[in-house]
């Protein structure tokens, strides 16, 4: 943006004097008996905090009272002051500055004052004041207040009676109004939001933020929708010593676009407590009134297209040697699959010992509960156990592992009428794992400079014993994503209800290229299974003797150009069956344009094929745009299209994004549709400096496609 | 104090000239001039006497030349100057040319500082306009005799605008 | 083909000792890192004793778990995810100033509603696997950068 003026404090610290000390530089002193004295001519007041420039002074000593007239100014690292009347007492450390002008260093905010107090205690009070973030005489927004009060310490200004003026026309009033007053990263825009959608029509929104007290505070937003009504978001967060945590609820009364008008809501619980040094307790509740509440409603936690929400509830034990959890994992789903486990409760169990001469020795064990939404399905108690005995080496050139562990698992099945899943069935299986990675290095030479390359080859013999588990339910199981990073896993499903018999040797090479200040410009990576025998169990049975041969591919190409591919391909039929491509001109960190290429060619009975085209450039030094474009190759349509503008001045932005995309809306009988989208444009105003930070949501992070939510980690 | 005045005068020096008509004397080299707790120390001193007893004014020169003297209510005086104007009859102190005058509480520094004895006055002017060479400079140190009224209110490091006249003993 | 055993990037001497500490309390990653500090047979002391400053110091400030869309199904619904787990911490040498580093690492990640309690698991063991990840770009981290900070010259304190 053009230059904006940065805040002119010039009251430099290291003038400073000893404690207590005040210097005064004048034209002309006369001091009467050692007490009362009086500065003419360019006085200057200096003591250790702050600086009083003015024509005039005098200082009381037995009032205790400095008086300084005649174009005052009066400056702290936080703050400088111009007025024509200064009065201080020294007593109670009180100062009283009337009709000024004001500027707070730290916020870069300025205005004026009909009386400004400083107060140690109480803090700075502004009465009658306007309040801007933009230049002097160019304030195209400002808050007229009849008060702002900042207290010491605090980290948040509170304003009374305030009025939004834009270009001198009132926008709106708030009686209480808080902001922050430190440049800490306030989360949250404050300011309305405006704009229109398909699923929304014309909508309003404004968020109140009270700030309780320093550990609460809590966030009240009514938003107003054409199509649909007045919907109420709260947010209420609290963070102590012991605990963190939010609540959030949003209501929306009879929905006026809904067939039936019915209520519809949304809850989320997050929380975190230290219960003692070891204990820990983790929430992660999440609830809505129907399936389309997100596709409909946005949110800032879920996207449109995710599939459940968590309901977790969770006790955690650590120590360095034992690691206990007892969790409870429930879910929402999105959508008809009611035949989904949940595990109540379920309890992990970890010990881990080191053993003389490098070797480890670890116990994983579980118990848990499964049981089933619908009340048809078989349910299930399992308990588990695996202890492993295992040698892990590693140095700078390489690095070696042996391992053998037994798993032996338990199971009472119930509700297995009409399956042939049997009552009770109890597993042993052994497994033992021999893995070795060496490092090669030599000096080479790379589009002409002088690099180290690197060669490591790693491989890896695995052998699990047979034992048929056609018996056993599929509780927490599912086929594994393989990609490279997981060829060395040694797992082919998740969870523990089916343990594949494995005899197979897992080969891989890395080769990288480092330059001389230790940067990667260049890895590529191959690794494929071969399996000597084949699967006995049948979930697992595969038609060729050698999984897809995976590759990774990362490239920096000069210093704009960056590549990055994942490719697997399927030896026996030599087809690609999952790949990834993705090249970035990146000159900037908002000048970039980035391609992307997916393809996988089975997923649930889908074929994917997918091209992104992602760029954000600046237009002028004022307005900058960001683009996204995803089409969809297989079906011939544009999933997601984004465009945003944005205008950016020293104290204000604007906002204009004009979006359309994929929604995944469940229609009455619970079928999802496939060509229903969602479009829609929004202006969005952010006040810079006080509760809107200018990149607001970053709008390479926004739209469906760049926005991220974030996973709550225990 | 004040009975200062009241007592004898005493000059020694290297060298010494009187000149009775215009009876003025000049003492020069490593001149003190002593009367009661009042002392000055000057290269020369021209005491011009021809107004009469009482009325004699003093012009003490030097590289800077130096006055102390005692104070009624305790602590002292001390001044330099490159010259120091000590006129008995107006009990008055001119110091000209690179001034200071240090008392209990304050210290001034200035190019010429008139501090008048009877009403404890001090008038200290700069010279030019520009900045610290040719202006006034006064320091205030934290005073020592209203310390105990200070304990209550001690020093906090947030917005505190005020200068603390007062403050605790230093160490 | 010119081709050696690399030599030794090992932990360099003089991190002989070091203070490995982090702003949340029962950190998963701390404990990742500690574990795959153990080959290198470095003393860990833990960050809550004292040390005086010729120790290196590292600290976790924050790891979080992110995911990003990368396809859709017909429906519209999540195919592909790509979870982006970003660590920023301070590494700190003997007597002389912390600087703060950041990275991320990618990992693919499919979604399926038939299996969500199953996924839940995959999701623990990816995260489990990206820790290790983190944790050794730590510590090749700590050794690039001590590399970079004993041959540049100007290494005063």
């Amino acid at each position: 943006q053009e230059t904006c003026p940065a805040p002119a404090n010039t009251f430099v610290v290291e003038k400073r004097l000893p404690n207590g000390q005040i210097q005064v530089i004048s034209n002309m002193t006369s001091i009467q008996q050692d007490n009362f004295a009086e500065f003419e001519g360019e006085v200057e007041i200096t003591n250790k905090d702050s600086q009083i420039i003015a024509n005039r002074a005098q200082i009381d000593r037995t009032t205790q009272q400095l008086i300084a007239t005649g174009d005052v100014t009066y400056q702290t690292p936080e703050l400088s002051v111009t007025s024509q009347k200064v009065l201080l007492n020294t007593q109670n450390n009180r100062m009283e500055i009337a009709d000024t002008q004001y500027e707070l260093t730290t916020l870069n905010a300025r205005g004026d004052a009909e009386l400004l107090v400083v107060d140690q205690t109480q803090g700075l009070q502004l009465n009658g004041v306007t309040f801007s973030t933009c230049p002097t005489g160019q304030e195209d927004w400002l808050v007229r207040a009849d008060s702002i009060k900042v207290k010491p310490d605090e980290t948040r200004g509170v304003a009374r009676n305030a009025v939004f003026y834009v270009q001198d026309i009132p926008i709106f009033y708030l009686p209480y109004y808080s902001f922050p007053v430190t440049d800490a990263r306030e989360t949250g825009l404050l300011f309305p939001k405006v704009g229109s959608s398909s699923s929304t029509g014309f909508a309003y929104e404004q968020p109140y933020y009270l700030n309780l007290d320093q550990q609460y505070d809590a966030t009240i937003t009514p938003r107003y929708m054409t199509k649909r009504g007045l919907q109420l978001k709260t947010e209420f967060r609290y963070l102590t010593e012991q605990n963190s945590g939010q609540i959030d609820i949003e209501y929306l009364p009879n929905d006026s676009d809904s067939s039936t008008n019915e209520d519809r809501y949304f809850y989320r619980l997050t929380h975190k407590g230290a219960l003692s040094e070891n204990w820990e307790v983790n929430v992660d509740f999440n609830g809505l009134s129907d399936d389309n509440y997100i596709v409909d409603l946005g949110s800032n936690y879920y996207n449109s297209a995710d599939t459940h929400l968590f309901r977790t509830l969770g006790l955690h034990y650590y120590s360095d040697a034992l690691n206990v959890s007892l969790q409870l994992r429930d879910f929402e789903i999105l959508g008809d699959h009611d035949d989904t486990y949940r595990a109540l409760p379920e309890l992990k169990l970890d010990y881990t010992s080191d053993l003389p001469a490098g070797f480890k020795f670890d116990i994983h064990s579980e118990l848990a509960r499964f049981d089933n939404a619908n009340g048809t399905s078989p349910k299930a108690t399992r308990a588990h156990i695996a202890p492993t005995l295992s040698l892990p080496l590693e140095n700078s050139w390489g690095e070696f592992l042996a391992e053998t562990s037994v798993m032996h698992t338990v199971y009472r099945q119930e509700n297995i009428e009409g399956t042939d899943l049997s009552r009770d069935v109890s597993r042993t299986l052994g497994q033992a794992k021999l893995y070795g990675a060496l490092v090669f290095e030599r000096q080479a030479h790379w589009f002409g400079s002088d690099v180290t390359q690197t060669l490591e080859p790693r491989a890896q013999y695995l052998y699990t014993s047979y034992q048929d588990q056609s018996d056993i339910g599929l509780y927490d199981t599912t086929r594994l994503f393989n990609d490279f990073g997981g060829l060395f896993r040694g797992q082919e499903f998740t969870g523990l209800d089916r343990i594949s018999d494995q005899n197979q040797v897992t080969l891989g090479v890395t080769s990288r290229i480092i330059d001389k200040d230790n940067r990667e410009q260049f890895k590529l990576s191959l690794g494929q299974i071969f399996y000597l025998e084949d699967n006995k169990v049948t979930a697992a049975s595969k038609e060729d003797d050698r999984s897809a041969l995976a590759a990774e591919l990362d490239w920096r190409i000069g210093s704009k150009w960056l590549a990055h591919s994942e490719v697997q391909v399927s030896t026996e039929t030599d087809k690609v069956e999952r790949s990834s491509i993705g090249l970035e001109y990146r000159l900037a960190r908002d000048k970039m344009v980035q391609f992307n290429h997916r393809f996988v060619r089975d997923l649930s009975g889908e074929q994917i094929s997918q091209l992104g085209l992602t760029a954000s450039w600046p237009i002028t030094r004022d307005w900058y745009w960001v683009g996204r474009w995803y089409r969809d190759i297989e079906r011939h349509r544009t999933i997601e299209s984004y465009t945003g503008f944005q205008y950016e001045s020293c104290c204000w932005a604007l906002r204009i994004v004009a979006q359309r995309q994929l929604t995944s809306r469940f229609d009455d009988d619970g079928l999802q549709s496939t060509d229903e989208f969602d479009s829609g444009i929004a202006i969005q105003f952010l006040f810079k400096g006080i509760g809107g930070d200018s990149s607001g949501r970053d709008m390479l992070r926004d739209g469906l496609f760049g926005y991220r939510q974030p996973y709550l980690l225990d | 104090g004040k009975d200062d005045f009241t007592q004898a005068i005493k000059v020694d020096s290297k060298f010494q000239f009187g000149d009775g008509k215009t009876k003025k004397s000049v003492f020069r080299e490593d001149v003190h001039i002593n009367q009661g707790s009042l002392n000055v120390y000057a290269d020369e001193v021209e005491v011009d006497a021809s107004k009469g007893e009482g009325n004699e004014i003093f012009i003490a020169t030097g590289n800077p030349a130096k006055y102390s003297q005692e104070q009624e209510q305790g602590g002292s005086i001390e001044a330099s100057a490159n010259r120091i104007e000590y006129r008995r009859d107006q009990r008055t102190l001119t110091l000209e040319g690179d001034a200071q005058l240090k008392q209990n509480n304050s210290s001034v520094k200035g190019e010429s500082i008139v501090f008048n004895m009877e009403l404890e006055q001090i008038v200290a002017q700069g010279e030019g306009e520009n900045q610290d060479s040719g202006r006034v400079t006064t320091i205030f140190q934290p005073s020592k005799k209203s310390a105990k009224q200070q304990n209550k209110t001690n020093d906090t490091k947030n917005v505190d605008p005020s200068e603390q006249l007062e403050q605790e003993e230093q160490p | 083909c010119g081709f050696s055993l690399r030599g030794n990037y090992e932990l360099p001497a003089s991190v002989s000792q070091l203070r490995v500490g982090s702003a949340e309390a029962h950190s998963a990653l701390e404990r990742a890192l500690r574990n795959e500090l153990k080959p290198y047979n470095v003393d860990i002391i833990d960050a809550s004793v004292e040390g005086h400053s010729d120790v290196t110091n590292i600290y976790l400030l924050s790891d979080e778990l992110d995911r990003r869309l990368l396809s859709l199904f017909s429906t519209g619904q999540v195919a592909e995810y790509e979870l982006i787990y970003t660590v920023r911490y301070e590494l700190q040498f003997a007597n002389s100033d912390a600087q703060l580093l950041e990275f991320d690492i990618k990992r693919e990640y499919q979604d399926d509603p038939d299996a969500v309690l199953a996924k839940s698991r995959e999701l623990e063991l990816v995260l489990s696997e990206m820790r290790k990840q983190a944790a050794i770009r730590i510590i090749h981290q700590i050794s690039v950068a001590q590399h970079t900070l004993s041959n540049s010259a100007l290494v005063t304190p």
